[in-house]
């Protein structure tokens, strides 16, 4: 039995504790948003955050999260209004198949969170999510866009 | 749960830091088990895509048999301290340029809490030999 805080609900699954996250959150908690693109860490599709923290949830064991440990998925992003990367990504048309996007998403809106001002350099060295259709310079856009918005609040959204 | 027997035989070592309590180190198993143990292994002796990390603290950088290494590793020439895993676990970018890890325990406590499990583990070579003499 695993019990996680997920998008602010407290939820009881009944899983294994080496269950990895990822399958917790697609098939039993409902939620598909997150995807599972390579299972090993390697492509960020799965990525979620614990504790604003981005975390690639298919190697993340649910019996190593506390039910205390705030568990934020791509549905959980942006409460209300879109997150101002969510805003960006849709303004720049940052998607092409969108597979990967979910993962870019919550990599993108950690990373802002804990480096309001990134120069290129730091959004490449951190987001190392792979995409295949190649939206890596809408992606770099598309962060650099929302740390502009996020850094000068208006009434906009 | 399966890193049991190398906790049951970290208390017979001295922890280091007057700070440092059994709790921390259970609650730096559990961060391992979140974060890290994906890739390192503290308990057979094989290396996967990261090297095996028992005995890592007092170990010179870059020289566990069978790991592989980035050349930023192989050649940084340190010996692990638990000061220099709190440095590098911060950001082991900012640390090793070029290194292969990607994992950074930004939250201090959550750093701390690892670093003590790590240092709790047995060294391999400290291990008494399974061959029958």
């Amino acid at each position: 039995m695993a019990r996680l805080t997920i998008n602010g609900s407290l939820v009881d699954l009944d899983i294994e504790d080496d269950t990895p996250l990822l399958w917790a959150l697609r098939d039993h908690a409902g939620l598909t948003g997150t995807k599972y693109g390579c299972g090993v860490a390697q492509c960020g599709a799965c990525t979620v955050h614990v504790d604003g923290v981005a975390m690639r949830s298919c190697v993340v064991p649910v019996g190593s999260i506390e039910e205390t440990e705030e568990i934020v998925t791509i549905e959980g992003l942006g409460q209300g209004a879109p997150h101002p990367v969510q805003q960006a990504w849709a303004e720049l048309d940052v998607a092409q198949c969108g597979y990967c996007q979910a993962g870019m998403l919550m990599a993108a809106s950690a990373l802002l969170a804990q480096n309001p001002t990134p120069s290129d350099e730091d959004i490449r060295a951190e987001i190392t999510n792979i995409c295949r259709c190649g939206t890596y310079g809408r992606v770099l856009a598309g962060i650099k866009l929302a740390a502009e918005r996020m850094a000068t609040p208006s009434d906009q959204g | 749960m399966r890193l049991l027997p190398f906790m049951a035989s970290a208390f017979t070592l001295a922890l280091p830091s007057a700070a440092v309590t059994a709790q921390d180190v259970a609650n730096g198993a559990r961060i391992f088990d979140q974060r890290c143990a994906t890739c390192h292994e503290v308990e057979t002796g094989e290396s996967g895509p990261g090297p095996n990390l028992a005995g890592v603290v007092g170990r010179v950088a870059g020289t566990t048999d069978g790991a592989r290494y980035s050349r930023s590793m192989q050649e940084l020439g340190i010996t692990w301290d638990q000061d220099r895993l709190m440095e590098f676990l911060s950001n082991p970018r900012g640390m090793v340029r070029g290194t292969t890890m990607s994992v950074a325990l930004r939250d201090e406590t959550q750093r701390a809490d690892v670093v003590a499990f790590l240092a709790s583990l047995s060294d391999p070579a400290d291990q008494p030999s399974d061959a029958t003499n």
